[in-house]
């Protein structure tokens, strides 16, 4: 198709969509039910309190901590966690000497089985290009002030190997039960732009 | 390629817009966008590959200027009409369709 | 044409590029590599801040599809893949904002060994 008059104006993008997709239903290439499927279930189904009970669950399991480490992949399929940008999962753990962050810089590849749909900002110019040049400085934009006696280490998802990172456990939440855990952990705190709420925070 | 894409490290984008914060599709378009192209990959029409490399080569300004979502409608409407999926002709007739029809339900 | 009720088995099992090869990869954990410099015009996965800089394998993903060969026609070509660590000061000299790294995918076509013989 010729993109030389691509000047199209913004309403139409509803329109091209459903062009496309009516043709496609016509032409047998996509099931309409299906559409209305994977909207639900991208939606409503996938998202980040899935990623928030495999950290709780590592916090409290140090068998499945280690194994998670180890296999990440195999550690999610085990507790029913696979899928789409998901295949090849690896957990990458926050310690006192390591902070970790992803990004996709080439278009925004981000592990959807385990925190769904990514935000817009993690897709945008401005993170996708800084996080990897100056990732101090964008985490200080999220209110992260990392240390120099601290590594940043910033994860480039450019092929199918999806990253998710384990946060620190907060102080102060020993015995917790793996639900009350989970509610302490945001959805940045797993790419790695934020930290787990404070456990006097819930 | 060392497209527009290819953005790490690039300066001058500015800080983070972290009020930006939407993970839900913003309209019924990017829903649809974000599906059509899922079932088309499923389908088998093009591969993810040559997905990502046809956003590679939107023009500069437009990839820059437009939505993720724009990026995949873009590279949806490439790829199927170059593979012969559709034509550019049907294509066009079925918008120019759907633009009368919804001009008719307006007036 | 994938039917709606097949949807959600589709999503769960995703669409691995994992694949068998029949060569035994070139590099191991520890190795000291060197991205290439042969500027490509049409798709890689190699970004341009990491090309030809020195990194360290530190770990190895099996074979995958080359997303260079599949977007180009030319089929999976499926290539051995590599964990690698840039150091910060490697990739922005003094324009690193302190101490870290950057860890990318790399297939084995991007790279070269970085001993010096």
């Amino acid at each position: 198709m010729s993109h030389d008059d691509h000047t199209m104006p913004p309403s139409t993008l509803a329109l091209r969509i459903k062009a496309i997709e009516t043709l496609m239903v016509e032409k047998g290439k996509i099931d309409p039910g299906a559409v209305t499927e994977i909207v639900d279930i991208f939606q409503n189904k996938l998202g980040p309190r899935i990623g928030a009970g495999v950290v709780a669950r590592a916090w409290s399991d140090p068998a499945f901590k280690a194994r998670l480490l180890e296999d990440g992949t195999q550690a999610l399929k085990d507790m029913g966690v696979s899928g789409l940008q998901g295949e090849a999962m690896i957990i990458l753990e926050n310690t006192p000497q390591v902070h970790n962050v992803i990004v996709c810089t080439l278009c925004s590849c981000y592990p959807w089985t385990v925190l769904g749909l990514p935000p817009t900002w993690y897709k945008s110019a401005p993170y996708r290009s800084r996080i990897v040049i100056e990732p101090r400085s964008v985490l200080a934009e999220f209110g992260l002030d990392i240390s120099n006696d601290r590594e940043v280490r910033v994860f480039d998802s450019n092929a199918e190997i999806r990253y998710m990172v384990l946060p620190e456990r907060p102080a102060g939440t020993e015995g917790w039960s793996e639900d009350r855990l989970a509610a302490l952990v945001t959805r940045d705190s797993m790419i790695g732009t934020g930290v787990p709420l404070a456990a006097s925070a819930i | 390629m060392r497209s527009i894409a290819d953005m790490g490290g690039m300066q001058g984008f500015g800080p983070v817009d972290r009020a930006d914060d939407d993970t839900r599709f913003k309209a019924e378009w990017e829903a649809k966008t974000f599906a059509v192209n899922l079932l088309s990959l499923a389908a088998g029409c093009f591969n993810i590959d040559e997905s990502r490399y046809s956003m590679e080569n939107m023009p500069p300004a437009d990839y820059l200027t437009t939505s993720y979502f724009e990026h995949w409608l873009y590279s949806l409407e490439d790829l199927l009409i170059s593979k012969g999926v559709l034509t550019e002709e049907e294509y066009r007739a079925r918008i120019a369709e759907l633009t009368e029809k919804e001009a008719g339900h307006a007036a | 044409m994938l039917p709606k009720e097949m949807v959600a088995i589709a999503i769960a099992t995703g669409a691995p590029t994992l694949r068998a090869i029949g060569t035994a990869p070139k590099f191991k954990v520890g190795d000291d590599i060197m991205t290439t410099n042969d500027h490509v015009s049409t798709h890689t996965r190699l970004p341009g801040y990491a090309r030809d800089k020195r990194g360290t394998v530190v770990g190895y993903e099996g074979a995958h599809v080359f997303p260079d060969a599949h977007s180009a026609g030319r089929g999976e070509c499926p290539d051995h893949l590599y964990r690698v660590r840039f150091d910060s000061e490697t990739l922005w000299g003094k324009g690193s904002d302190g101490p870290g790294a950057v860890y990318l995918s790399l297939w084995e076509s991007y790279l070269v060994s970085g001993d010096v013989s």
